[in-house]
């Protein structure tokens, strides 16, 4: 398509005239090769905490990407040793493991797991330390703001403070709990009862459990860790966990977080920042994080380049809970939309049964025939439990 | 002289029904001018100023452009019959940017540049019939702006962002001797003392002893003023090469060389994009060194010319990436790299014919390169801290150009390459951590990318060979990758909704053809 410059002497220039016939620009496109080779790995996840209790580690194996779940690895032996004791495991639901006995790490012990699998491997983990005895949350709080991206909506803040200076690496979990009332919720509802030969025919009677008042959880799945270390002192103010745009349903009535706080060791520390780096960085083509395996602190004994995926961690805990009402911060607005649309539509025939038998859709009204709505706009169920949860406070 | 290319095809690009290559557009051009100018029989002058710039867009909300300007003065002088000198002053500057106007409130600029100015002094002494002096000194400037991101317009929630520019001076003197000792056996014996000095203004940051670099152990931070020279590093480089003539058509060669690099490449190889971007060795970043052995065997027969070129090369100080690593407007780099040992060898051979009715090249390089990273600490540790295929390790090379003149007018002329994919590193699955999915990647470098192979063909037409002819021209003919093989140049994920999605890009997928008219006058 170009040609290269003429080596003369003389005056010379030189044109090109010339003219594509058909022309296929660069694309970005599916990746067309094969991609195999999913390594059947051990993944460690064990947390022992301060905490008097008895201690879980999961153990599981990778799956394909077209897969949804984890395979368990059942039947391990796996003992935790604190340099003096040994707290054994066992497991209670597949790949979960607990401590028969009741413990809390505690200050100057060294802390190791090794695990037997059921093929027979071994592995074990470097010792870790608890970094500090407890750990403490100052205040947790809500607060109506506009976030960074100029988005309005209800921000958790944490601030915590070490006076010893200890703690440094901090991480944290939340799960969030709301009430959801149901728009379109009615005291009836529409059953199915015989197949006459001139269609399907119906009974409007009460709904027998709950359907309107349920409580949604929700459970975080992003790595939140931050360090106090090029600060002043070891404190974090206003520290946001978690920000809520007020378009979410979850904040129309009434909502609870509750945030875990983890002092962790700079080990794991540096772990869950690669991994946080590594799965949930922009999403955009320019994204540019370096791939690859991360290892973490468990190695295989019989076979020191066999991978090991995941983490054994000795960390401080503790946690705190808070309550709103959306009438708290945004009292006389309009609440957030519900989470789906809910129109009432007319239905009948083969068609209400359909949408009876399968749940889709629920009895809403009879104005003029049957009525119904979409199933989360008249039962609650549908994205929620209907029992209260026993830390709700009304 | 002046000279000048183009190509444009923006306007074919918008002529296209389909609607995704609409908004995308192609260009290129460059820029040459040379002076030359003779004062008298002892002096001259030459001067030579360079620009090209290349836009393009991969994506319909991405603009890359890139450009690179050269300039380059010299004056030659001749101090008496043995000896000559000359004095070079070049500056050169090489930028890019990316305009990404997309989505919503995220749209930015951010760009890269590198700017190097370098005067030299190079004098020549032929001694006698057997030695022959090349001696010098020379002194550069870098001045790299390791990135900016700046939002579009105030719409943009996008920070702006500045990584503060970067300072260097590398000096040198030099002397090589090119000795014949007889008519079989000559010699090249090259000395060179190379200079590093890291210039301010900077902030540089110091780390813990004995623990990995990582933000959460910088231990203090040292300001340093303008052009004030905060770390220096140096030492001896040395050249040996030994060329022997073991008949008239038959020859051997041997060098031996060990080299300072106080300049990184930072390639990054994960995205769409493929940008490179520069880094100067500083106080937490150290000049890579490399010792290499070539051994080579040259033979002509007939028409033809036979080569078989051999090299092993160790190199320390490489650099490399941990996981997780991100390069791009990240003010501390010392963080995300790593650095370690590397090796490569090879062997090149090569057929050539350039004489009769059909000519051309045949060549085929087997060559590995690997890297090795390890450290007590896991995160500073790949593929636990053994060799592993270096992105550079394309192990088979093979590339065939043949020319056919048919008539003195007409003739063809075919062009193959082949290349081994690069190595990647690939998503293979997920696993669960607590109670989060992550993407499970396997080992650096473990997977290829497909295999590059492309052929080309042209028929040329020459215009009649009038000797006083005004205008001479020519005609080609071409089809570029006749295959219509879909090469990608890049293979890289984009994870989104915790999905993660490969992707390839690749230009040209398709056979190209294309018309050429070239005339000179």
């Amino acid at each position: 398509m170009l040609s290269s410059f003429a080596h003369n002497e003389k005056f010379t220039i030189k044109c090109i005239g010339f003219f594509l016939l058909f022309f296929n620009s660069a694309c970005t496109e599916p990746f067309q090769g094969e991609v195999e080779g999913l390594e059947d790995i051990l993944v460690v996840n064990a947390l022992i905490t301060n905490e008097n209790k008895k201690q879980e580690v999961r153990l599981t194996r990778p799956y394909r990407f077209e897969e949804d779940a984890p395979i368990a690895e059942e039947n391990a032996m796996i003992r935790v040793d604190d340099g003096e004791q040994q707290f054994f495991f066992d497991e209670v639901e597949p790949g979960k493991y607990i401590s028969s006995v009741s413990f809390a790490a505690e200050m100057g012990k060294t802390y190791s797991v090794g695990i037997t699998t059921e093929n027979g491997r071994s592995y074990r983990s470097d010792t870790m330390q608890l970094p500090v005895a407890t750990t403490n949350i100052d205040e947790l709080y809500a607060e109506r703001i506009t976030d960074d991206s100029g988005e309005e909506g209800m921000g958790i803040f944490v601030d915590t403070f070490d006076a010893s200076n200890q703690s440094n690496y901090y991480r944290y979990e939340y799960d969030e709990t709301f009430k959801i009332i149901a728009p379109f919720w009615s005291p009836q509802d529409v059953v199915f009862v015989i197949q006459l030969s001139t269609g399907p025919s119906f009974n409007v009677i009460r709904r027998e459990r709950e359907e309107r008042v349920c409580y949604g959880t929700d459970n975080e799945k992003i790595i939140n860790v931050v360090n106090t270390l090029n600060l002043g002192e070891d404190r974090l103010s206003r520290f946001n966990v978690r920000f809520i745009n007020r378009d979410n349903y979850i904040l129309s009535h009434r909502y609870s977080i509750n945030v875990r706080q983890y002092v962790q060791t700079p080990e794991a520390f540096a772990y869950y920042d690669a991994l946080g780096g590594l799965s949930q960085s922009a999403t955009t083509v320019f994204s540019e994080d370096q791939p690859g395996f991360l290892a973490g602190n468990i190695f295989a004994l019989d076979d020191r380049n066999e991978n090991v995926a995941g983490f054994f961690e000795v960390a401080a805990v503790t946690e705190k809970r808070i309550f709103f009402d959306y009438e708290d911060f945004f009292p006389g607005e309009e609440l957030p939309p519900y989470f789906q649309n809910c129109i009432p539509a007319a239905q009948s025939g083969e068609d209400l049964k359909t949408t009876v038998l399968r749940e889709t859709r629920v009895y809403f009204d009879s104005n003029g025939g049957i009525r119904t709505v979409p199933r989360a706009c008249g039962d609650c169920n549908a994205l929620g439990s209907n029992k209260v949860p026993d830390f709700w406070i009304d | 002289m002046v000279g000048a290319r183009g190509a444009y095809s923006d306007w074919i690009l918008n002529s296209l029904d389909e609607e995704n290559l609409k908004n995308s557009q192609a260009s290129f051009y460059d820029f040459i001018a040379k002076y030359n100018h003779k004062i008298n029989d002892e002096n001259e002058v030459r001067a030579t100023a360079y620009y090209s710039r290349d836009v393009f867009s991969i994506t319909s909300d991405s603009l890359f452009d890139y450009s690179n300007r050269l300039f380059s003065a010299r004056w030659n002088r001749k101090l008496s019959e043995e000896s000559s000198g000359s004095l070079t002053l070049n500056n050169s500057r090489y930028k890019f940017n990316i305009d990404f106007d997309g989505t919503a409130n995220r749209n930015f600029e951010q760009g890269f540049q590198i700017d190097e100015t370098e005067l030299k002094a190079q004098f020549k002494y032929l001694h006698n019939e057997s030695h022959t002096f090349d001696y010098g000194l020379s002194g550069k400037l870098y001045t790299v702006r390791p990135g900016e991101i700046a939002p579009k317009s105030s719409d943009d929630i996008i920070q702006a962002l500045r990584i503060p520019e970067e300072r260097a001076l590398e000096a040198a003197i030099f002397v090589s001797d090119e000795f014949t000792l007889n008519d079989k056996l000559q010699l090249d014996l090259g000395l060179r003392y190379s200079f590093f000095g890291a210039m301010g203004p900077s902030v540089q940051r110091e780390y813990q002893e004995g623990l990995p670099k990582s933000n959460t152990t910088v231990s203090g931070t040292k300001t340093f003023g303008d052009f004030k020279i905060y770390e220096t590093f140096g030492g001896p480089e040395t050249r040996i090469s030994a060329r022997y003539l073991l008949n008239d058509s038959l020859s051997l060669k041997a060098s031996f060389n060990n080299t300072y690099q106080f300049i990184h490449t930072l390639s990054n190889n994960t995205t769409v994009s493929l940008v490179d971007t520069w880094k100067l060795s500083d106080r937490n970043i150290k000049p890579q060194r490399a010792n290499q052995l070539a051994l080579g065997v040259y033979q002509n027969v007939n028409d033809y010319e036979l080569s078989i070129e051999g090299f092993y090369k160790r190199q320390n100080n490489i650099i490399d990436f941990k996981t997780g690593a991100q390069l791009f407007l990240n003010e501390s780099i010392e963080t995300e790299v790593l650095q370690g040992q590397g090796k490569a060898y090879g062997v090149e051979l090569l057929v050539r014919k350039n004489r009769g009715k059909l000519n051309g090249w045949l060549g085929y390089t087997y060559s590995r390169s690997f890297f090795k990273l390890d450290s007590p600490f896991p995160q500073e540790r790949v593929n636990d801290g053994e060799f592993f295929p270096s992105n550079f390790d394309k192990p088979h090379d093979f590339s065939m150009v043949v020319n056919y003149k048919l008539t003195r007018r007409f003739s063809f002329s075919g062009n193959f390459v082949y290349q081994t994919g690069r190595p990647v590193t690939f998503p293979v699955g997920n696993y669960e951590f607590n109670g989060n999915e992550f993407v499970l990647y396997s080992d650096r470098n473990q997977f290829r990318i497909p295999d590059f192979y492309r052929l080309d063909v042209g028929f040329n037409v020459e215009g009649n060979h009038k000797i006083k002819k005004f205008v001479h021209s020519f005609w080609t003919i071409s089809v570029y990758n006749v295959l219509g093989r879909n090469n990608p140049y890049s293979v890289f994920f984009v994870s989104q909704d915790g999905e993660v999605e490969a992707l390839q890009s690749s230009i040209f997928a398709i056979p190209i053809p294309s018309i050429t008219y070239n005339f000179k006058f």
